[in-house]
């Protein structure tokens, strides 16, 4: 397999020969992911796109160090992640890792600027003390400055899509992950919420790495790769049906 | 640690003020057991304070030893009387006795306009006052002063106020004394009646009680207040001292108060309330523990949001745990509030004394009251606590 070179100057996070596998029934181990090799520069788009029990969401999983790789090096900003504590994992997600989900996955009750300020309690000093004035300026870039007091509950798809993307901007992380961030959205809002949550992060210098079944959002990427059988394959002319299917090389 | 501890505190007061109906639900069972403990310390506090003073005021504050001091081979003359006090006054400066007085007990008569009163007379001293909690209600207790006055100073009960027709609020006032020639006596002040006698009592100080009542003996017991923790010890030193000034007198101390019996009557009764109490306290955290551990299997995936946000376990931990704490710590002090509330009402006062003694609410009951309620919800708390750290985040974020 072919080491994908990142199209930034700088390396922000990479994998060489990442695997996962799971234990079984009869001792037996299910491999989910097999020799993964990825390189994600500052800044870089990464559309990665596979269809269902492909080993997306276990690759998101590993790559926002909320799961660990079971083989494999790992390295982020420079420093080997694969075998760290899961104190020092949470820090490092705290500080440097955004996500945005497909069920948007707001805090219930709470309304779009708690929410917003949600990943700043686990702060400290300043950041902390002004995580309500962050927050609010957050929600007031992503256009929701007049929803800040709504609740989940009160917002439509898209806006919710919008308050969990400023969530996950909030804290200014170096990386953001989005599983299938279109799932639940019509192809409009879908299309909006992919433009904002693009435009966003280059703004911000944030690197995206956007795992979903939707070539139209993968293409947005300036890099893609689609996941077949736990196996990450470069896609180098656009994702298309092929790719999805695991069939382009 | 700091920022962290204030976020603790400010996710659990989002969470109760987002789930506050399943809070105030969980929440009732811990106020009211919180509410019945602290009126259970509280009452019980309060019975033993009323019981104390009315203990204090019968026999004298812990500790109070009577010392007897009897001539054995002639009767107690002026001369004897003489000897006593100058030997009394002698040991209580060898040992530093603040509070001693002499405590005699006589029946008189007085004369009164209406027809003649009889009355209790108790002989005592200036410090007998504060050795038996006595409280004047008008006018004034005795002072060394007083002992030179050719009219003999009276504090008397409301009682005999009331049958000689004399108005508290107008002391001093003169009363006629029985004899010839004709003598009169000032009152003073006034002091409340005991509950149980048959008549008024009046005091007097020690030496004059023979223009009060001609066939009164002279004192031979003497109360002394001691602090508690040496008295025993004191109290042999002292009799030593007074057997050694006083040759021909027979000499003894006994320890005359009943603060002992306080322990006693009240103990088992305490006991019991408190048994009751816990078992109240004990099923008002199990309702909690119950309610908080259904709540977090339906908070997993919240959870699992809050992981990926970089909460560590401790936090996660620290944080379910202060939901807990915040919530019954607001439980415990309306349920604290609440018990104040009833042990000030006249109505229980009225009830538990009869309104004749209104001890005040103790602290010690609220403070009780408030530690229970952080206690019980850390109790409470730690172990959905602990369940929510052992949530896997993926599972949690899938949930």
């Amino acid at each position: 397999m072919s080491r994908p070179e990142p199209t930034a100057a700088e390396t922000l996070l990479s994998l060489r020969h990442v695997s996962r596998s799971v234990p079984i029934a009869d001792d037996q181990l299910l491999t989910i992911l097999a020799d993964i090799d990825l390189e994600v520069g500052v800044g870089e788009h990464i559309g990665i796109v596979g269809r269902s029990g492909t080993g997306k969401s276990t690759l998101l999983n590993i790559l926002g160090l909320l799961d660990a790789p079971t083989t494999g090096d790992m390295e982020f900003a420079g420093e080997p992640v694969q075998k760290i504590s899961r104190n020092r994992a949470a820090a490092i997600r705290g500080r440097d890792i955004g996500f945005v989900f497909q069920q948007f996955n707001l805090l219930p009750g709470r309304t779009a600027v708690e929410n917003v300020e949600a990943p700043l309690m686990y702060a400290t000093g300043r950041e902390f003390r002004n995580r309500r004035r962050s927050a609010e300026a957050m929600l007031e870039r992503l256009g929701l400055g007049d929803r800040i007091e709504a609740k989940p509950n009160r917002l439509s798809g898209g806006e919710q899509q919008r308050v969990a993307i400023a969530r996950a901007l909030v804290r200014e992380p170096k990386l953001v992950l989005a599983d299938e961030p279109t799932g639940a959205l019509d192809v409009e809002t879908g299309r909006q919420v992919m433009e904002i949550l693009d435009g966003i992060t280059k703004d911000s210098g944030a690197a995206l790495i956007t795992i979903t079944h939707d070539l139209g959002v993968a293409n947005m990427a300036t890099r893609q790769f689609s996941l077949s059988q736990g196996c990450l394959h470069p896609v180098l002319d656009g994702a298309t049906a092929e790719a999805l299917a695991g069939e382009s090389r | 640690m700091i920022t962290g501890f204030a976020a603790s505190i400010v996710e659990a007061w989002q969470e109760l003020r987002v789930h506050k109906v399943r809070v105030l639900m969980s929440l009732i069972g811990v106020g009211v057991a919180v509410c019945a403990l602290t009126l259970v310390v509280g009452f019980g506090n309060m019975m033993q304070k009323g019981l104390a003073d009315s203990y204090e005021q019968q026999g004298g504050r812990a500790a109070t030893y009577t010392l007897s001091l009897n001539p054995t081979e002639s009767e107690m003359g002026e001369s004897e009387v003489e000897k006593v006090r100058s030997a009394l006054d002698e040991t209580a400066d060898r040992f530093g006795i603040s509070h001693i007085s002499a405590y005699g007990q006589a029946e008189t008569t007085v004369p009164g306009p209406a027809g003649t009163v009889s009355a209790s007379m108790y002989i005592v001293d200036p410090d007998f006052d504060v050795m038996r909690r006595l409280s004047v209600d008008h006018g004034r207790w005795f002072t060394a002063g007083d002992a030179a006055n050719l009219s003999p100073a009276v504090v008397a009960d409301e009682t005999f106020l009331s049958e000689y027709g004399i108005d508290p609020t107008s002391l001093p006032a003169t009363i006629e004394l029985s004899g010839s020639p004709k003598k009169t006596a000032t009152v003073i002040g006034s002091v409340p009646s005991s509950e149980f006698q048959e008549y008024g009592e009046i005091y007097v100080l020690n030496g004059q009680e023979k223009q009060f009542a001609a066939d009164a003996y002279a004192v031979t017991e003497f109360e002394m207040w001691v602090p508690p923790e040496v008295g025993e010890e004191l109290s042999k030193q002292v009799t030593s001292d007074l057997r050694r000034q006083l040759p021909g007198f027979d000499v003894s101390a006994d320890r005359t108060d009943f603060a002992s019996d306080i322990d006693e009557t009240l103990g088992p009764v305490k006991n019991v309330l408190l048994v009751i109490s816990i078992l109240i306290l004990f099923m008002g955290m199990l309702g909690l523990l119950n309610i908080s551990l259904v709540t977090i299997q339906q908070r997993i995936r919240e959870i699992g949001i809050r992981r990926s946000f970089g909460a560590t376990s401790r936090r996660i931990f620290f944080s379910v745990m202060m939901e807990s704490v915040v919530a019954t710590t607001i439980a415990g002090a309306v349920g604290v509030l609440i018990a104040v509330l009833v042990l000030k009402a006249p109505l229980v006062s009225e009830f538990m004394f009869d309104g004749a003694s209104t001890p005040q609410v103790p602290i010690s009951a609220a403070i009780v009251g408030m530690l229970v309620s952080v206690g019980a919800g850390a109790l409470a708390g730690s172990v959905p606590a602990v369940v929510a750290t052992r949530v896997r985040i993926i599972d949690a974020i899938r949930a």
